[in-house]
């Protein structure tokens, strides 16, 4: 189970209508990431 | 989520990147982007995987739990239409800060559907990190 103080996993995932996006490029781009996972489209 | 929205310049202040991860189809993730104006990027994790690598489980019972019962008989005394379920109604969502250095700062796995941190909480947590 992940918790604060954890490293968090690297992902590389496919984007709507934009190129795919990496945690780590954020990140090495010196910004922060807010993850919001959705639960269905409804 | 659409609750986030009108705090993008926050986040743009406070150097986040918000990204909405969504395991459903391509083509029911563009309408939601139609439909709700969200402009945050939208990821789509068809097989999970980054849900399961952090932490974010499918759960029945707390899908129907009375505490979801209330929130959605609030919402429909309140006007709204009820969500049509297209895709699995059992997996919860959840929200993951994770700082410059690629450290957790929050995680907030959703306890039931209705379960989601206020904006404010996340912006405090974020003004709290200091810069890389």
């Amino acid at each position: 189970m992940l918790r604060v103080g954890d490293a968090a996993p690297a992902f590389t995932l496919p984007a709507v209508d934009r190129p795919p996006i990496a945690l780590q490029d954020v990140l090495q781009a010196g910004e922060n990431a807010l993850l919001v996972f959705l639960r269905y489209l409804g | 989520m659409v609750q986030l929205h009108p705090h993008r310049s926050e986040f743009d202040r406070l150097r986040t990147r918000v990204l909405v991860i969504s395991f459903d189809e391509e083509r029911w993730a563009r309408a939601w982007l139609r439909d709700t104006g969200v402009s945050f990027p939208l990821l789509l994790d068809r097989e999970r995987r980054v849900y399961r690598a952090y932490g974010l489980r499918r759960s029945v019972l707390r899908t129907w739990s009375p505490r979801t019962a209330w929130y959605y008989m609030r919402r429909l005394a309140a006007g709204a239409r009820l969500p049509v379920v297209r895709g699995d109604p059992y997996q919860l969502g959840g929200d993951v800060i994770v700082d410059a250095g690629g450290i957790v700062r929050l995680a907030h796995r959703s306890r039931d559907p209705a379960d989601r941190p206020p904006a404010e909480r996340l912006l405090e947590v974020l003004r709290q990190l200091r810069p890389p």
